[in-house]
Parts: structure tokens; C-alpha cells; sequence
């Protein structure tokens, strides 16, 4: 890991050096690490030097003639061979870079405080432009992508344009469409893995057989599928992906004509993947998706992914695909009544979400840049401040204007050359910590394999010299420019220098750049924990929750499916530690959800009525008390509720406000769309936030697991103990009842919750961080300037104290001094902060339940800059007022 | 152009000890510096300085390659180097002389 950290600072050498003796450096870096391993400051110092040889080395390979390996001649001196007329001039230029390292380390304290401060600013924005990069800028991975394509259904009247799609209309698209090369619905799943080891549910996903060749992905063994393949009866063949095959099979590569148990059938392994292959989530089992002998029109369930016709244009396609749509509507007035076709770039359904996040981010560390270059400036003034009497030395003995200007401009790119390692490092920790906090499943926009590449590396190295080059300019013009009779004139005491605006104007911009990232920062986590206040409608803690899929090969009928899943819950229940056991299909949060079309008896529907549709679930009579779902009204589920008994639901709050807002709903009967049965309402639960925290509350209709046919359940357990200690023991009741069924996602429902806002939480972290750094660094420049202001005034400060000020009153002036320093970058900071929000504003996916304007959080970054700024003046301002004026007047 | 030695006096210090070490006979590269840590006490080489040091080396002809075995190169000094490198001895010992003479340093 660490060598190729150094191996890409090699980099920075050039090739030939590189070509040559790159190997050998690594190995000799690695053999001096390795012997300090263990000692972690001595190894930090160890690092600090091979970045600093890199440096110096890789500024002399190119700028110095390369016969130098004799002489430690003067810089200014003629090279005695005479050969290389260019040599002078970069002689010069290496001597001052030289002179500028020297002069970091004269000064470690304030150079160490300017180096951190780059490192930061450099090392946040390397990263996260590494993460918009690679996110933002690049392609998917996949040959030709912009001719991929999502398809989707459209329902303008609803404003829906990305619906999943009906298997009859995909199939009518595929055969019906001119603007594609290939067409290819996915529909993705888990599956159980009985077969070669330990049971295991494995993510799977059935697809169009030109699924593959859309994504133009070649198997690396094996074959992708067929147009036979789609075939009833020939369909059991499968593509596995590169991780499954190295994982479970070793990577044999006679896996291909092997069979494979998954769900009860024998399957035939046809391909593998390439590890290569990416996609939008980690998918172990492709398999042909086929459709019985009806193919519903009316239940949306596939993602379609389509490649354009060479010589077609996007908006062709799109075109083509609306007329296409609007046949199909008029040639199925009933099922598509107000539906159409819509067209999508892949890219931008999965890279749009993300590219409000991660431009606040970029914006963000750009400020934090921002303050830490302020910073840099700081330093730089205040040192040429201290110089001034040394330039004009230079100056009277004869040195040109342009000489002391290029050695100023040097000695600060070579600062910040340094501070540009120092971030390179940084970023590089910061890149591998990254992953940790971002959401999930976006290896297809490549957030899973982020590195430093050359393209980043020079970002930041070009950052670092514009720093260098922007900050080193101004001091240099005013260093050189000194009123040399005045400067000599003055002694010692050269210092005086930097005009007072100057100095002020830096204070101002530090706060004002921190109270904007503060801003940004304390609305982020304002709303992080709004969202986190949100009331679930259950209680996620101390459960624990798992899936079983229960195959139907084995499990023939509905009766005996649900014969064993009571059985397993009869089980779990039984466990020493377990309160109570209940189930339902789709557990809340988990991201999985069903819609349907809902019937009222004694209702006329006309065609134009909005669609009445509901969010079914199946549940087991324990489920609502295990989990506490308050039964607000009426009765819940009882056990004798079977499949002998009387049909009966149960509806959310929700749903009895939105679907009787007049009466009441208990004994009324409804039924599923497509479906005979009518089903009698019996009681009415409490909402859940079943689709996440920041979503509104849909309509459900709850119905019994006795009364439904269904293989799959989520148990929910109940513990008196830490939920993740009853693993083992679940794992040996499930294996009890079929040592074949494996369970799915075994984890505590708090950290389903958790997971559920994993991003909003990524996103508080990174801002949250972000807003902390620029505090820390405008506080860390607001020291440094005071500090300056004391040094420079301690002469003045000396007179009036003997002139009889006392302590507190120099004291209370320096504080006033940066009060309304602080006061003055605040409103500067929050006026420009609402304009921003005004005119751009913080994408809506960053805030929730509260206003850009919050009160709350600007009183809190008001507050907290304001006593950030006095706390970092009052250690300069308490040594002001410890001067002795008999040593301040002596000094002059 | 054959070249004064004398023009490249005074050598860089590790110049020096790379010569010194190959006065022993071939190197590569890595071994070169592991006598020349220990020469010195142990002190650390840093690695890219070392090795632009050994390229200039070539340019400068005070060194050549010897041949490569297992994608090492080896090296050797050459004429130049040789003579340059006692040159510089015996530049470094006159001024031992001058300090001992002035009582800076006394003969053991």
C-alpha cells in the first residue's frame, strides 16, 4: 500500500530516472520502512524526508544540467566546465528552492502551521475531486455508453416518467421498436444457493438475453445468453459473476457445464463474468428471463435497459419511443390508458442523484482551499514583513528588482510544492477512508475503486503552485519594492512592514470563508437530525431480523409453505431470550416495496378516476406487537384468521383517511386488483415509514400470511438481550426445521434504520467534517495574524504602557480589535451565504424540515465563530499585555 | 574531451563514498547503498537523491556500467573516477594535515 504511495510520488521524476532506477528506490524506500516499523513518529519523519528528497530531487533532475555530480559549487558562481548556458539561470532558480526549504525550516513553527493548513486544504479537495472525477467526468464503465439507455413507462397525468415497465409492454417495445440495436428488461432478485457448500441466498437477476450485449460486456469464460435461451424449458441456464466463481468455486475453470441448486432447481452454468464487469449492485446469478403463458400488462415490474442504433440520435430514440408508446395506448385503451414510453441515458439515472451531493461537497472543500491559501497568504506577508530589511539590504548592494521578486515568488511555490506532498499524502488517506461513509452500491459510477490517478495528481500539484504563484506574487511585489532609505533607516525593527488593511482584510475573509462551509455544514446536520427525529411508527430496537425464502420445488403447495414458515417462527419464538416473534414480506426501511390496484365494494370507478392503489403486505398475527405497530381501531390478526375464515385486512391510517375520509372503514370490503375476493376490513394500524425517513407515508393494507400465498417472509425477533447474540441460535432452529434453507440478511432492524439513511449520513460526516476543518483553519489564521499584529506592535504597546495604560486596557483594545474583525466577516459571511441560497441554494436532497435560513443555525455559527475568533486573539492579546516596557523601548 | 579531474573537486561527500565503495570492485545499485549506510554511521540514504547522484555519476564518466544480472545493474569506476576520488582524498587529507598542524586535531 505505502509503497505504491511512493511509487506514485516517484512520479513527479522524470521517466528516464524513473525507467531506470524506479524499482531500486522502491525496493531501498521499502527496506528503510520496513526497519522502522513499529516506531510510528520516527516513521512519519521518515515519510516527511523521502517526500522531501522526492521533491528536491525531482526540481533538480529537471531544471540543473545533469553532469552535477561534482562540486558543491556557489549557486552564482560560472559552472567551471561551461557547458550548458542554461544551467545559470536554473542553478539560481534550484538554489532558491533550496533556500526556500531552508527558510521552512528556520521558521517550523509557522511553516509546520502553513504546511498542515495546504496539506488539508490540497488533501480534502485531491479527494473528493478523485470521487467527482471519476463520478462526474467519466463514463460508465461499459464500451460506447452514451448510446445505453433505460426505457420506462411514462405517466405524464400522475407525473411519473420513470415507472417500471409491464412484461407485455416490454415485450411489445422489443419486437416493435426501430431505434434500438438491442432491447433487455431486468429484473433482479435473491436466490438460495443450496448446491457446492453451506446454503446461502445470493442477489440474482433475470435479464433479456441481449442483456450483455447492450453492455457489450464479453464473457471471460463460457458464453452470455442466447435468444434461445428465453425459451420455456431451455431457460435454466446461468452467468455467474468473476467474485462468485473465485469465491465458492475456486475459480475452476471446468465450472463452465457444471450444475448449480439454486432455489430448488438444477441449473447449468454457462459463463463467468470478467471481474471487470460492473454493475449498478453485485449481481452473483444471471439468469434468461421468461414469462409464463400469460404476460401481464398491468403489473409493473422491470427495469429495461436499451443501446441505440448506430446513425440514431438520442432524441430520435426518444421520439420513436413516444409514438410507439402512444399506439400501444391506443391499441390498449383499458391497461395503458394515460401511459407512454420515456427514454433515459443510464448514466443519468445513476449519476444524477449523486451529483448535487457531490458538487455541495466540491464547493465545500473548495473553501476550505480557499481559508487554507488565506492562510498560506498570512504567513508569506508577515514573513516578507520581517525580510523587508534584508531585501533592501539585497537591494542596496546591487541585487535587480526582477532577482528579489523571482526568489520570493520561489521561496513560496516551494512551500507550497511541499504542502502539495504533504496533501497528496493526505488526500490519499482521506480517498481510502472515503468508501467507508459513502452509500452503497455505486460500483457502476465507480465509487468502489477510487485512486489517486495522474489526472488528480496534477490537479493538485497545479493547486499548490497556483497558491504558490498567487500568494507568493503580492508579498514579493510589496518585499521588493521597499523605500530602502526608510526600511535602513528604521533598524532593527523591520517588521513594521504589512499595512494594516492588508492584515484586516485577511481576518475578515478568514471568518467570512469559515461562516459559509459553517452554514452549509450546520443546515446539512440540522436536517440529519430532523430526519433522525422522525417518528418510525415502530420500534427498531433490541430486534433482530432475517429473511427465508422457502423453495417451491420442494414446498409444493400454498399449504405446505405456510406450514413451515409457522412452523419456524413456532421455533424462534420457543428460544431462551425471545419476547415474541412475528413476520411480514417486506420488512420497513429495507428498500423492498409492492403496489397494487385496489377495488371498493359499492363504488362506481369511472375511467378518468384517479387510480385507487394501496401497498400490500403479509404478516403473521404477532407481527404488529412484536414490532409495535399500534392497532389504533378495531382488531388485529388472530391465528384462527385462515384460509377457512372469513377474508380479512387490516389498513393503515393512511389509507382510512385517503380511501373513507367520511366514514369509517371497519367492516367495509375491498379487493386486489385482478382478484375475486372480497376481504373485510377489520382494523386500522398506526403509519410506518416504510420507504425511508425522508419519504412521505403511503397508504398500506396489511393481510394475514394464513390467507395469502407467499414463500418468503422476514422474521422479526424480539430479544430481552442483545439482539446479535441470538444469531447462532436462529441459524440452529432454521437448520432444524430444513437444512436447506439458508437465511437472508441476518442483522439488527436498528441497523436496517441505520442503513436506510446511510447517504444522508455520508453526506453529514463529509459537510459536517468539512465545516469543522474550516474552523479550525480560520481559527488557526486569525492566531496567526494576531500574533503577527502583537509582534509588530510591541514597540508601540511599550510606549503606551509607559505612558501608563494599563494591562487590561491593551488587552480589551486587541479584543475589540478582533470582535469586530469577527463581526464584520460574519455579516459578509451570512449575507453572501443567504444570497447563495437564494440564487443557487442547497440542493433539496440535502435538506429536510429545514429552512435555508434556519435561525437555529446561523445563532449557533454566529455564535460559535464569534467565540472561535476571540479565543484565538486572546493568547496573542495576553502576551501583548505581559510586554515590558522597559525591554519594549530598549529594542528599538 | 577528456576532462581534469581536478575541475570536479571538491566531490560531493556521497560521490566520495561511492567511489570509496567501488574501489572494492562491482556493485548494483541497492548494495551500493548499504555500504554507504554503514560507512556513515548508519545515516540514512534517501533514495531518489542516491540514485539522480549515480545517473549524474554516468554522465559525468565517473562511473560505468559493469553489466546487468537479474535486471540489476552493476557498476563500476572508471578511470576518471578513480583518480578524481583520490584526488579528493588527498585534498581532504591535506586539509587534515592543516588542522593537525594548527592544533585543531591531535595525532593519536
Amino acid at each position: 500500500m505505502t509503497d505504491r504511495l511512493y511509487r506514485l510520488l516517484l512520479r513527479t521524476l522524470p521517466k528516464d530516472l524513473r525507467r531506470d532506477f524506479g524499482d531500486e528506490m522502491v525496493q531501498l524506500f521499502r527496506d528503510q520502512r520496513q526497519a522502522l516499523s513499529g516506531h510510528p513518529v520516527r516513521l512519519l519523519s521518515f515519510w516527511a524526508s523521502a517526500a522531501y528528497d522526492v521533491a528536491i530531487e525531482a526540481f533538480a533532475a529537471r531544471t540543473l544540467p545533469q553532469t552535477s555530480s561534482a562540486g558543491a559549487r556557489r549557486r552564482d558562481e560560472q559552472p567551471a566546465s561551461g557547458k550548458s548556458p542554461g544551467g545559470t539561470v536554473m542553478r539560481t532558480v534550484f538554489g532558491d528552492f533550496q533556500h526556500g526549504l531552508r527558510l521552512l525550516r528556520r521558521y517550523p513553527a509557522s511553516s509546520l502551521l502553513a504546511l498542515a493548513t495546504l496539506a488539508i486544504g490540497i488533501g480534502a479537495n485531491t479527494a473528493i475531486f478523485s470521487v467527482v472525477d471519476r463520478v462526474l467526468l467519466r463514463a460508465l464503465p461499459y464500451p460506447d455508453p452514451d448510446r445505453i439507455v433505460m426505457v420506462w413507462e411514462k405517466r405524464p397525468r400522475e407525473g411519473v416518467m420513470n415507472n417500471v415497465v409491464s412484461p407485455a409492454d416490454y415485450l411489445d417495445w422489443r419486437k416493435r421498436n426501430t431505434a434500438f440495436e438491442n432491447m433487455a428488461a431486468y429484473a433482479g432478485g435473491m436466490a438460495s444457493l443450496t448446491s457446492d457448500g453451506e446454503p446461502v441466498v445470493v442477489p440474482g437477476a433475470s435479464v433479456g438475453w441481449s442483456f450483455f450485449e447492450i453492455l457489450k460486456v464479453r464473457p471471460e469464460l463460457g458464453r452470455t445468453f442466447q435468444p434461445d435461451d428465453e425459451v420455456l424449458g431451455k431457460h435454466r441456464v446461468l452467468v455467474m459473476s468473476h467474485a462468485l466463481w473465485q469465491s465458492r468455486y475456486g475459480g475452476q475453470r471446468d465450472i463452465v457445464g457444471r450444475r448449480v441448486w439454486l432455489n430448488g432447481n438444477a441449473w447449468e452454468v454457462i459463463g463467468v463474468l470478467p471481474s471487470s464487469f460492473q454493475f449498478v449492485t453485485d449481481v452473483d446469478f444471471w439468469a434468461p428471463l421468461v414469462f409464463g403463458q400469460e404476460i401481464s400488462r398491468v403489473s409493473h415490474q422491470l427495469d429495461v435497459y436499451a443501446r441505440i442504433k448506430p446513425g440514431v440520435s438520442f432524441a430520435q430514440a426518444l421520439d420513436a419511443m413516444d409514438r410507439l408508446g402512444q399506439e400501444l395506448e391506443a391499441e390498449y385503451p383499458q391497461e395503458n390508458r394515460g401511459h407512454g414510453a420515456y427514454v433515459t441515458l443510464m448514466r443519468d439515472v445513476y449519476v444524477k442523484p449523486l451529483r448535487a451531493t457531490l458538487l455541495v461537497l466540491f464547493a465545500a472543500v473548495g473553501l476550505v482551499l480557499l481559508i487554507a491559501c488565506v492562510n498560506v497568504a498570512n504567513l508569506l506577508l508577515a514573513r516578507a514583513a520581517s525580510r523587508r530589511r534584508e531585501m533592501s539590504v539585497r537591494s542596496a548592494l546591487g541585487a535587480s528588482r526582477g532577482r528579489l521578486i523571482g526568489q520570493t515568488l520561489v521561496e513560496s511555490v516551494s512551500l507550497s510544492f511541499v504542502g502539495g506532498l504533504a496533501g497528496l499524502v493526505m488526500g490519499w488517506v482521506l480517498l481510502k477512508a472515503l468508501p467507508a461513509v459513502m452509500p452503497e452500491r455505486m460500483s457502476v459510477v465507480g465509487l468502489e475503486e477510487l485512486h489517486l490517478d495522474v489526472r488528480v495528481l496534477l490537479f493538485s500539484f497545479a493547486l499548490a503552485l497556483l497558491t504558490g504563484v498567487l500568494f507568493g506574487l503580492l508579498p514579493a511585489l510589496q518585499a521588493s519594492k521597499p523605500d530602502m532609505t526608510d526600511t535602513l533607516k528604521e533598524g532593527g525593527r523591520g517588521a513594521a512592514g504589512i499595512r494594516r488593511s492588508a492584515r484586516n482584510a485577511l481576518v475578515v475573509g478568514e471568518v467570512t470563508l469559515a461562516a459559509l462551509t459553517l452554514v452549509g455544514a450546520g443546515l446539512v446536520v440540522r436536517s440529519f437530525s430532523q430526519t433522525m427525529a422522525q417518528p418510525l411508527g415502530f420500534d427498531a430496537s433490541q430486534r433482530l431480523t432475517f429473511g427465508v425464502a422457502v423453495p417451491s420445488t420442494r414446498y409444493k403447495t400454498p399449504e405446505e409453505r405456510r406450514a413451515v414458515l409457522l412452523d419456524i417462527e413456532r421455533r424462534l419464538a420457543a428460544l431462551p431470550g425471545v419476547r415474541s416473534v412475528g413476520a411480514v414480506n417486506l420488512l420497513p426501511l429495507a428498500g423492498g416495496d409492492s403496489r397494487t390496484g385496489i377495488g371498493f365494494e359499492n363504488r362506481e370507478r369511472k375511467p378518468d378516476d384517479p387510480p385507487t392503489r394501496m401497498h400490500p403486505r403479509i404478516v403473521t398475527p404477532t407481527y404488529f406487537s412484536t414490532v409495535g405497530i399500534p392497532i389504533k381501531q378495531g382488531r388485529g390478526f388472530e391465528t384462527t384468521d385462515d384460509d377457512r375464515a372469513l377474508p380479512v385486512v387490516i389498513v393503515s391510517e393512511t389509507s382510512a383517511r385517503r380511501f373513507w375520509p367520511d366514514e369509517n372503514p371497519i367492516g367495509q370490503r375491498v379487493r386486489f386488483g385482478g382478484d375475486e375476493v372480497w376481504r373485510t376490513v377489520i382494523g386500522i394500524a398506526g403509519d410506518v415509514r416504510h420507504w425511508g425517513l425522508r419519504r412521505d407515508v403511503n397508504p398500506v393494507l396489511y393481510w394475514p400470511q394464513a390467507q395469502a400465498s407467499i414463500g418468503s417472509l422476514n422474521f422479526i425477533l424480539r430479544s430481552d438481550v442483545d439482539p446479535g447474540t441470538l444469531t447462532s441460535a436462529v441459524r440452529a432452529t432454521v437448520k432444524a426445521v430444513d437444512p436447506n434453507l439458508p437465511l437472508a440478511s441476518v442483522r439488527t432492524f436498528d441497523e436496517v434504520v441505520a442503513e436506510s439513511v446511510r447517504s444522508e449520513r455520508a453526506q453529514t460526516l463529509l459537510l459536517g467534517a468539512f465545516g469543522v476543518l474550516s474552523l479550525g483553519l480560520a481559527v488557526i489564521g486569525v492566531y496567526g495574524v494576531m500574533a503577527q499584529l502583537v509582534t509588530t506592535r510591541v514597540h508601540e504597546i511599550g510606549v503606551r504602557m509607559t505612558l501608563g495604560a494599563r494591562p487590561l486596557v491593551i488587552l480589551r483594545g486587541l479584543m475589540t480589535e478582533g470582535l469586530w474583525q469577527a463581526l464584520a466577516g460574519l455579516a459578509i459571511g451570512l449575507v453572501a451565504g443567504s444570497y447563495i441560497m437564494r440564487v443557487g441554494g442547497l440542493p433539496e436532497e440535502l435538506l429536510f424540515h429545514v429552512q435555508p435560513w434556519d435561525p437555529i443555525t446561523l445563532t449557533a455559527v454566529g455564535l460559535i465563530l464569534i467565540v472561535a475568533t476571540l479565543a484565538a486573539c486572546l493568547i496573542p492579546a495576553r502576551r501583548a499585555m505581559r510586554v515590558d516596557p522597559v525591554n519594549a523601548l530598549r529594542n528599538v | 574531451m577528456p576532462v581534469d579531474p581536478r575541475e570536479l573537486l571538491p566531490l560531493k561527500p556521497l560521490v566520495f563514498q561511492v567511489l570509496l565503495a567501488l574501489t572494492e570492485g562491482e556493485r548494483h545499485g541497492w548494495s551500493l547503498v548499504r555500504e554507504v549506510q554503514q560507512r556513515t554511521g548508519g545515516e540514512r540514504v534517501l533514495p531518489a537523491n542516491f540514485y539522480r547522484t549515480l545517473r549524474a555519476m554516468l554522465a559525468d564518466e565517473l562511473i560505468e556500467e559493469a553489466g546487468r544480472s537479474e535486471d540489476r545493474r552493476y557498476f563500476r569506476a572508471t578511470a576518471l573516477g578513480r583518480q578524481a576520488a583520490r584526488l579528493e582524498a588527498r585534498r581532504l587529507q591535506e586539509l587534515l594535515t592543516d588542522a593537525r598542524t594548527r592544533r585543531l586535531l591531535r595525532k593519536t
